[in-house]
C-alpha cells in the first residue's frame, strides 16, 4: 500500500495546536477586603495635599482617664491627656501590559481593554491586601507555638488577647491556608461542633473573594498566601485584629480629559498608551495606598507552623 | 488451565534484534529549557526587629520571635524617594517608639557572612534567590530551585540569635516575658496533650510542645530576677 493520508503528512493542512476557547486562570489571590470594617480606612491624600502622608492621631478620650477619687473641698489635679499616632505613607503601585497589534489580533479577545480594566480592578485590590498580610506577622501579642499546627484554641486566645484589649469588633483573622486548614481539621476531629462555624456563602464568597471562608466563633475568617513566614520560615504569621489595629489609606489620581485615561473601581486610574510607530498598545493600571499599623493591642499574631 | 496469554507489546519495527542492535533514542520534540527557580512568593526586604516580650522555642534554645520592619513604601510608613529610594524614617521611629529594636542587617557573625551578587563578601541576614529579584528572606531560611517549599537552617539561625544576645544587639528575656511564655505554653502544651490521648496524629505536637515548654521552663529558673523597684505607700486610713 501507499499513499495513505496519515497526520503527520499532512501539515499543510493542519495546526501544531489549536487555542482552546476556554482558559484556566493562573493561580492567584482573588480576597478583596477592602470593605471589611476590621481595617480602617483614614482617607484619601486628596489633591492639593501637598504631602503623600496621613498622620493620623491616638487620644485617650472617651473613658480612656477615669475620674479620680478627690476629696471634698480639694481641688482635683489636671489628668495628661495621652496622645500618639500612625503615619500612613501612600506610595504607587503600578503595572502595564504591553502588547503588538498581531498579539492582541490573535490573542482571542484576552488582550482586549474589557479584560485588561477587569484585571486591573482585581489587582488593585489584591494590592491592598497583601499590604495588610505584611503587617500581621507585627502585633507583639502572639499567640501559637512555633512549629506546632494551629488549634481552634489557639483562635479562641486570640480573639481572648482582643477582648482583653478593648479591640472594637467585627474581628477579621487573616490567616494562611495551611493555618486555617490546621483550625478547620482541629474543630471537626475535637470541637465537635460545639463551637459556632459558618462557612461562606455563594454570595459572600463573590463579595469578598474566594478567600473568605465564613465566620467562626464570629470572626471573619479570610485565607490567603501573602501571608508571611516567621522564625526563618519555620512558621506563618497570621493575625486576628480589630478597628484600629491596621489603617490604610490611598489616593484619588487627577485624571484629565483624555479618552485614554479612565478612573474604574474608585481609585485604579486605568490608561490606554498607544506606540503607533510601533505598533503596541500598553494597559497601564495605577493605584496609591498606604498601610499602616494604628493600636497595637487590637490585634494578635497567630504565629503556627507553616 | 493453560496461562492467561497477555497483549503483545508494541514492537517498533526498527527495533534491534534480541541480539545486537543499535541504542534508541527517542525524538522528544524542541525542547525550551530554562534553569528553574524557587517558587516562593514574593517578599519584599525588610530589617528583623526583636520586642522584649516575644520570644520562642527553636531547638532547645529561646530565640527572639521577630517582626518586620518591610523596606517597601506603602507600608508601615515607609515613603518612596526619587531614584527607586525608600525613605523609612518614621517607619523606623514608629517601631522603636512601640517598644521594637530593629536589627541592623550586617549584624551578623563574620562566619556567616556571604556573597553578593558581584561575588563580594558581604555580611547580611538577608540573600536572594537565584533568579528572583521579588524574593528577599532570611539567610537561615533555604529554598530549592522548582519547589515553593522551605526550610529552616534551625543550628543556624540559633547562633545567629545567640550572637545577637552576646554583641548586645537585644537584650536577653526577662524573666516576666518568659513566665508568659511559660503560661501560654504550658495551656497550649496541655491541650495538646488532651487531644493526643484521643487522637494519635497530634502525638507529634504535643510531645514537641512539651519539650518546648521544658525549655521555657529551664530558662525561667535562670533568669529569676529582683522585679521593678518601686517605694512604700503609707496609707492614711
Amino acid at each position: 500500500m501507499a499513499n495513505e493520508i496519515i497526520f503527520s503528512g499532512i501539515g499543510d493542512l493542519t495546526l501544531a495546536e489549536n487555542l482552546s476557547n476556554t482558559y484556566i486562570l493562573l493561580a492567584a489571590e482573588r480576597s478583596a477586603l477592602q470593605n471589611h470594617p476590621a481595617l480602617l480606612y483614614v482617607g484619601d491624600i486628596g489633591a492639593g495635599a501637598r504631602s503623600n502622608t496621613l498622620k493620623v492621631p491616638h487620644v485617650g478620650l472617651m473613658g480612656y482617664d477615669l475620674l479620680a477619687s478627690t476629696g471634698d473641698g480639694s481641688a482635683v489635679a489636671n489628668t495628661a491627656l495621652t496622645d500618639g499616632s500612625s503615619t500612613v505613607a501612600v506610595a504607587r503601585y503600578s503595572k502595564s501590559y504591553e502588547a503588538s497589534d498581531l498579539a492582541r489580533m490573535t490573542s482571542g479577545g484576552l488582550i482586549d481593554p474589557s479584560a485588561m480594566a477587569m484585571d486591573a480592578i482585581l489587582s488593585g485590590a489584591l494590592t491592598l491586601t497583601s499590604l495588610v498580610a505584611n503587617l500581621c506577622d507585627n502585633f507583639s501579642t502572639t499567640v501559637g507555638t512555633s512549629g506546632v499546627d494551629a488549634t481552634v484554641a489557639n483562635f479562641l486566645d486570640a480573639i481572648t488577647a482582643n477582648e482583653i484589649a478593648h479591640t472594637e469588633g467585627p474581628l477579621m483573622a487573616m490567616l494562611h491556608p495551611v493555618q486555617w486548614g490546621d483550625i478547620r481539621k482541629d474543630l471537626g476531629i475535637n470541637a465537635g461542633g460545639a463551637l459556632q462555624f459558618a462557612p461562606a456563602s455563594a454570595e459572600l464568597i463573590a463579595f469578598r473573594g474566594t478567600g473568605f471562608q465564613g465566620s467562626l466563633a464570629g470572626v471573619d475568617v479570610f485565607t490567603n498566601t501573602f501571608v508571611p513566614t516567621m522564625n526563618a520560615g519555620a512558621d506563618r504569621g497570621g493575625a486576628m485584629f480589630g478597628k484600629g489595629a491596621i489603617l490604610w489609606a490611598d489616593g484619588s489620581i487627577p485624571v484629565e480629559a483624555d479618552p485614554n485615561q479612565v478612573v474604574i473601581a474608585g481609585k485604579v486610574l486605568f490608561e490606554r498608551v498607544r506606540a503607533g510607530k510601533s505598533g503596541l498598545t500598553a494597559y497601564v493600571s495605577h493605584r496609591y495606598l498606604g498601610v499602616v499599623e494604628g493600636i497595637d493591642g487590637f490585634g494578635v499574631t497567630i504565629a503556627t507552623d507553616a | 488451565m493453560p496461562p492467561k496469554k497477555s497483549a503483545p507489546a508494541f514492537v517498533p519495527t526498527d527495533a534491534p534484534a534480541k541480539n545486537g542492535g543499535s541504542a534508541y533514542v527517542p525524538d522528544l520534540g524542541p525542547v525550551n529549557r530554562q534553569a528553574p527557580v524557587t517558587r516562593v512568593d514574593a517578599q519584599p526586604p525588610f530589617l528583623l526587629k526583636a520586642h522584649p516580650e516575644r520570644w520562642t522555642v527553636m531547638g532547645s534554645s529561646i530565640v527572639p520571635m521577630f517582626g518586620r520592619m518591610v523596606l517597601q513604601a506603602g507600608v508601615g510608613g515607609v515613603s518612596a524617594r526619587a531614584g527607586g529610594k525608600i525613605d523609612a524614617s518614621d517607619a523606623r521611629n514608629m517601631t522603636e517608639e512601640r517598644g521594637w529594636t530593629l536589627i541592623p542587617v550586617d549584624a551578623v557573625p563574620d562566619s556567616h557572612a556571604t556573597t553578593n551578587a558581584d561575588g563580594q563578601v558581604v555580611k547580611s541576614y538577608l540573600y536572594r534567590p537565584d533568579g528572583r529579584e521579588d524574593v528577599t528572606l532570611l539567610r537561615y531560611t533555604r529554598c530549592f530551585p522548582g519547589s515553593s517549599a522551605i526550610e529552616v537552617d534551625e543550628a543556624g539561625f540559633v547562633e545567629f540569635c545567640d550572637y545577637l544576645q552576646a554583641e548586645g544587639y537585644i537584650k536577653p528575656p526577662a524573666a516576666y516575658a518568659l513566665e508568659k511564655l511559660r503560661a501560654r505554653m504550658e495551656r497550649e502544651s496541655g491541650e495538646l496533650s488532651d487531644r493526643a490521648r484521643e487522637h494519635s496524629q497530634f502525638a507529634e505536637s504535643a510531645k514537641r510542645a512539651k519539650e518546648q515548654l521544658g525549655v521555657v521552663e529551664r530558662a525561667l529558673l535562670a533568669a529569676r530576677e529582683t522585679p521593678s523597684t518601686g517605694s512604700a505607700v503609707v496609707v492614711d486610713a
